[in-house]
């Protein structure tokens, strides 16, 4: 008796469940091609180059921080595009006098783009006023919190 | 019974993929010993590089060519003589050195390996910083 009532309800149930979920996420439905909103793990990745050769950098950086990601040298085998800019400079006498410092002051943005519908899915900027290792150090805090990223942290 | 038999394709079929597709991943991510490499130009680095690589012993085949390579090393490499101001102050003559290599697999077009290496005060300038990464290769290129 009670397994008949269920089978009954059944079709009332997942209609009740469709329409709550459509009014729940309407945004989702109306892309034609939704874009993930962070960068999926094992994807692949294509850097693209930079004037000052930053993307070498970024590339032993991410590889270094173990990010789960495959790293193309191909952009049209890759999901997503790195691009990034990146500026140092080095301490001058002034630091080094009464500082006791000859550390590089390092910037560096970098942004991720969802290379299916160029929609940038994460970006992060690093600025070290005393760069322990130059572009290595603002390189890997950008494959750091990349890799946060995709680990969902 | 056909609800049997497709059960038993279904293993069959796993039994064949799945080996298959973990070995390509980690033929992806190793480089083999005896591979050959072609080390790209990087402004004069690569000579560097070429001669840490038989200093360290690395066990690969450096080619001239790179249509006869299996894998490319490409790189940056950055160097800042000492400053009078950092002679003056820091008692420093040693330069500042920064570098860093890719190695790229050919075929499949992914990146295998990098390192990046940067010394505030090397001792032997630009040999410094390709011997580290000759070092770092050698040791990737040996793990099993």
């Amino acid at each position: 008796m009670f397994t008949r009532k269920m089978s009954f309800m059944a079709p009332f149930l997942a209609l009740m469940l469709s329409v709550c979920t459509s009014t729940a996420r309407p945004q989702a439905e109306k892309g034609v091609n939704p874009s993930p909103k962070k960068v999926e793990r094992d994807s692949k990745v294509y850097v693209a180059p930079m004037e000052d050769h930053f993307d070498t950098y970024l590339i032993a950086g991410i590889m270094k921080k173990q990010v789960p990601v495959v790293i193309v040298t191909d952009k049209s085998k890759a999901d997503y595009e790195i691009s990034a800019v990146s500026e140092s400079d080095k301490a001058g006498w002034a630091k080094m006098l009464f500082l006791g410092s000859e550390a590089s002051r390092e910037q560096a943005s970098i942004k991720v783009v969802y290379l299916k519908t160029g929609e940038i899915v994460y970006g992060y900027n690093v600025h070290k006023g005393n760069s322990y290792r130059g572009r290595q150090s603002a390189a890997e805090a950008c494959a750091k919190h990349l890799k946060e990223n995709i680990e969902g942290k | 019974m056909p609800l049997r038999i497709a059960r038993l394709c279904g293993a069959v079929v796993l039994m064949l993929v799945v080996p298959q597709t973990l070995a390509w991943s980690q033929e992806a991510k190793t480089i083999p010993p005896g591979a050959r490499v072609f080390i790209a130009p990087m402004d004069g680095f690569e000579t560097y590089l070429k001669a840490a690589m038989t200093k360290k012993q690395v066990p690969l085949q450096i080619v001239e060519e790179r249509d006869k390579a299996d894998f490319e090393i490409t790189g940056h490499s950055n160097s800042q003589k000492a400053s009078t101001a950092k002679k003056v102050i820091m008692w420093d003559w040693h330069s500042t050195e920064e570098a860093t290599i890719n190695v790229t697999n050919l075929k499949t077009g992914v990146v295998v390996f990098a390192y990046e290496v940067h010394k505030q005060s090397s001792a032997h300038g630009k040999q410094s910083s390709a011997e580290a990464c000759a070092k770092h290769l050698k040791e990737q290129v040996e793990r099993k």
